[in-house]
């Protein structure tokens, strides 16, 4: 192995066990457990009067809501901090002194803090359906599987924009700032807005069952610029629950999601190796 | 000699902060340079660009014969470095802080108990680093810039913070390091421990370098005066004319029958022979060199010498 390789990947070592060490990954995991059992025992319960474990159909579908907005807000939280808390602790002029340049230290966080939300995003969602499959059989099994791959994307995406932020400020209250803006705007402003100019365009609420709305295409792709919409847009094309555009199938929406953690990735490596430390 | 450390017309500024000015230095093989400094002089401005932790504005700087930029760093695990602050990993202990920083610069994890052991924290390496008090982690940072017995030793201010047996603990190591061939730059507001080791020194004023040389010519150079007190054996009215006339006096005060002198260190002698012939006696006396502590508020000062 190239001694670069090495170094890079006893400093990723290193974040994940920080983060074995303070039980994070144990206390992420068991968060992701928990709510995906509480959704697929008590989501949805106005419509179907009871509550119990259900099948994998009815969990993503309750359960996609919450992931949505619980997903972002951990990988925004082990995030923010990479990059600036280093910076700030003067402990980046130490890990220079390494054979590591800078964006080698990018990616060596990188890798250590995805393999710290991967273990927690797939190993909660995967506990979690497995006991909703030995309770409420495996049927719809790979959509789950798909479902949880999604899940994943996501997690890396907003990791890797809470590492563009951690490279951009100098200060970590400035980063936590930044992270609370990341998915305010994301989760809140974004959809708002484009659902404003989608009233202004005229379009009207038609009757009828959620399911069967049609939205304008340009709105469809308008979502894109949305990683949290293009996640939901993917639970909407598991389950076959909306007319989406035909260009996007599965493989599409997974695609623009690994630009959404590509492209950020690349952006903090190129701020950080400018930044004066 | 080679120079291990050779800084080039560098500039740096910060929005519109000149921080370091032109500064051309070369640091030789085997040497200890002491890097001294008022408050914002530049000093961690300019350790920081050696480090490739700074994009300079202009200059060059080479280390080893290697170009330092931000983009590659320092790119060679040849180079031990204090920062001025460094907070560490707190959740790690000081045993795995130091094998943590053995697995970056490839050096062998056995290193590490006589590391801690050297640095006085051999009882507190199994403590988190959380807990340590800042000398602790001062001197547990220390023992990290020696890991693998590194070429270069870079050290932004190693004794702050520091007990005076952590301010032995640095000379010993500065000591130690040279002695095995090493090369020591290092930046320091306690004038003693660096009068005790270095053997140049660097003065830098508002991103200038004032003066450039060893401790002997600086203060010949200076003229840093030499301060004597004498006790005489009479009033000093009886002598202060003649005195005051003389050439080699550079200042005078008189109290009763004490007075305080300065004059050039060469003349030292001329003068006490001067007070002797006078017609009055010396019952005591007391000598001071000019100190590096002289020197350096001599350029501190608004305008220098
Ligand atoms: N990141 C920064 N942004 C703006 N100005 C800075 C920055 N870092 C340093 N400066 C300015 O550059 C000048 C030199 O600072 P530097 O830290 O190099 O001084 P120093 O000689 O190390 O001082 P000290 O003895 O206090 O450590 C100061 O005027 C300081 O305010
Ligand atoms: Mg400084």
């Amino acid at each position: 192995m190239d001694p670069k390789h090495k170094i890079l990947l006893s400093v990723s070592k290193k974040e994940f066990m920080n983060n074995v060490r303070n039980k994070w990954i144990f206390v992420l995991t068991l968060i992701f457990v928990g709510s995906i059992l509480l959704t697929s025992a008590y989501g949805g319960i106005e419509a179907r009067g009871d509550a119990g474990i259900k099948g994998f159909e009815f969990t993503m579908r309750w359960g996609s809501s919450m992931v949505v907005l619980l997903i972002p807000i951990v990988a925004i939280m082990l995030g923010y901090k990479a990059i600036v808390d280093e910076v700030e602790a003067g402990n980046i002029g130490l890990i220079l002194t390494s054979k590591l340049d800078r964006s080698r230290i990018v990616a060596a966080k990188f890798l250590g803090l995805a393999a710290v939300l991967s273990t927690a995003v797939v190993g909660g969602l995967a506990i979690g359906g497995l006991f909703i499959g030995i309770v409420s059989g495996f049927e719809g099994g790979l959509d789950y599987i798909y479902f949880v791959l999604f899940s994943l994307m996501l997690s890396l995406a907003y990791l890797t924009m809470a590492f563009t932020i951690s490279a951009v400020v100098r200060k970590k209250t400035h980063a936590l700032a930044g992270g609370i803006f990341l998915w305010v705007f994301f989760n809140i402003i974004y959809e708002l807005v484009l659902f404003g100019v989608l009233i202004a365009s005229g379009w009207e609420l038609p009757d009828g069952p959620f399911t069967e709305l049609t939205f304008p295409d340009w709105f469809r792709y308008a979502s894109l610029s949305n990683p949290s919409q293009v996640f939901e847009l993917g639970v909407f094309g598991i389950l076959d629950l909306a007319n989406l555009p035909d260009l996007m199938n599965l493989p599409f929406l997974f695609f623009v999601l690994f630009l959404w953690i590509a492209i950020p990735l690349a952006l903090s490596s190129l701020i950080f190796k400018k930044k004066d430390l | 000699m080679s120079g291990v450390i050779r800084i080039e017309n560098l500039t740096k500024v910060y929005n519109g902060i000149t921080a370091v000015d032109s500064l051309n230095l070369e640091v030789k093989k085997g040497e200890v340079f002491g890097f001294l400094g008022p408050n914002g002089a530049g000093k961690t401005t300019t350790i920081k660009a050696m480090m490739g932790l700074l994009e300079p504005t202009k200059g060059k700087i080479t280390i080893h014969d290697e170009v330092v930029s931000v983009f590659s760093g320092i790119s060679s695990s040849r180079v031990g470095y204090l920062p001025e602050v460094v907070d560490l990993w707190d959740n790690l202990t000081g045993r795995e802080t130091l094998e943590f920083m053995c697995d970056l610069k490839e050096v062998p994890r056995k290193e590490v108990d006589e590391k801690l052991h050297k640095v006085g924290l051999r009882d507190a390496g199994e403590r988190r680093v959380k807990g340590y008090s800042k000398g602790m982690l001062q001197r547990l940072a220390l023992a990290q810039s020696v890991l693998g017995e590194p070429d270069l030793l870079v050290l932004d201010e190693p004794s702050a913070g520091l007990d005076p047996s952590g301010t032995a603990l640095v000379k010993n190591i500065v000591r130690e390091h040279v002695t095995k061939g090493g090369t020591v730059f290092f930046s320091s507001h306690i004038l003693p421990s660096v009068e005790a080791v270095a053997h140049r020194v660097g003065i830098l004023v508002d991103g200038k370098l004032r003066a450039l040389d060893s401790l002997d010519n600086l203060r010949e150079e200076l003229q840093i005066p030499t301060r004597m007190q004498l006790v005489l054996s009479s009033h000093h009215d009886e002598i202060k004319d003649d005195l005051k006339q003389n050439s080699s006096i550079r200042s005078y005060k008189g109290n009763k029958n004490m007075i305080t002198i300065t004059c050039a260190k060469r003349d030292k002698k001329k003068v006490l022979d001067l007070v002797e012939n006078s017609g009055t006696e010396i019952i005591d006396f007391d000598i001071q060199e000019g100190t590096l502590e002289d020197i350096f508020l001599s350029f501190s000062r608004e305008g220098g010498p």
